[in-house]
């Protein structure tokens, strides 16, 4: 691959911690909180990443697919 | 090569190639970060710092080095219902402003399964506003909770556009960038757009053809082709019905 791209290959462990961490940092409980929030109000740029992450780490763990905004 | 091996080559094909791609359109040096896990695959720029809000590639007009506003891209992949391919299951890609990253233009692929009824599979999405449309989307909230919205956001509203396969790419966005939002491109920008959008539709057109091979059948007989089914597969007329 060109220099251009980085493969990063993932542990379901690393994302589980990635998860726990991102969550415990935005002072979350659970990815649907940030979904209450959304449908509430406009998600802040911070949050909406937060959601892109949280959706793509669902995914990448074959979860029940997430959408949060 | 296991399947997952044949999987994660294609998947790496797909990224060089949109990575190949973006890098001739547009101007400054771009780069992707695929993640990888027991063959699922998301593609999106490269965070370049860990403060960075959201990885999202520079947008600058001509002649400037002041970024005008960011590029921000996802696509979630896994293997097709036959699992021979790779499939795009999702993609978000946005427009979005440099002072306070809002989602200027969005363009989303999201699958059935996973949405309301309401939004269409593939749709723009675009901030905006006007007094006449905002009221209507108020007053048709009122009437009906299923439609318009208390607010009155325009950007709100998901204008359809052609579905599971015939929805626009990511050349078409970066089209719309350089033609409609004027940012700095390279050289020979438009002929690595059209190469790219020709790629695209030759797989999409690949993904309606084992959707209906039927109808891809009875069309090439009357092209002149002589057409027997072997072990002909099932049709997914659902891929072409959806909203």
């Amino acid at each position: 691959m060109s220099p251009a791209i980085t493969k990063t290959q993932h542990s379901t462990a690393d994302l589980h911690d990635k998860r726990e961490r991102l969550l415990r940092e935005a002072g979350l409980k659970n990815p649907s909180q940030l979904a209450k929030i959304a449908s509430e109000r406009v998600l802040t740029e911070e949050e909406e990443a937060l959601a892109y992450e949280l959706e793509s780490i669902a995914f990448l763990l074959g979860e029940k697919p997430l959408r949060i905004n | 090569m296991s399947q997952r091996g044949k999987l994660g080559n294609q998947a790496e094909v797909f990224a060089q190639q949109l990575s190949d791609t973006i890098n001739s359109v547009i101007d400054g040096k771009h780069e992707l970060m695929l993640q990888a896990v027991q063959g699922r695959y998301v593609l999106e720029p490269k965070r370049r710092a860990d403060g960075e809000k959201m990885p999202c590639l520079d947008l600058h007009l001509p002649e400037s080095t002041k970024r005008i506003g960011r590029l921000q891209f996802r696509y979630e992949m896994t293997l097709d219902h036959q699992h021979e391919y790779l499939k795009v299951v999702l993609s978000n890609f946005a427009i979005r402003a440099e002072a306070d990253g809002t989602a200027l233009i969005r363009l989303d692929y999201e699958p059935i399964n996973m949405q309301g009824t309401r939004a269409p599979v593939s749709h723009w999405q675009i901030q905006a506003h006007h007094n006449a449309l905002a009221n209507w989307l108020t007053l048709a909230h009122a009437t009906q909770r299923r439609s318009g919205n208390q607010s009155g956001r325009v950007d709100k509203i998901h204008l359809a556009v052609g579905g599971e396969r015939f929805r626009p790419c990511m050349e078409d966005l970066l089209h719309l960038l350089v033609t409609d939002l004027g940012v700095a491109t390279k050289n020979g920008h438009m002929r690595a757009i059209q190469e790219g959008r020709a790629r695209w539709r030759e797989l999409q057109l690949r993904s309606a053809v084992r959707d209906n091979p039927a109808i891809a059948a009875e069309v090439l007989a009357n092209c002149g082709y002589d057409v027997t089914p072997v072990e002909p597969k099932a049709s997914r007329p659902d891929k072409h019905t959806h909203y």
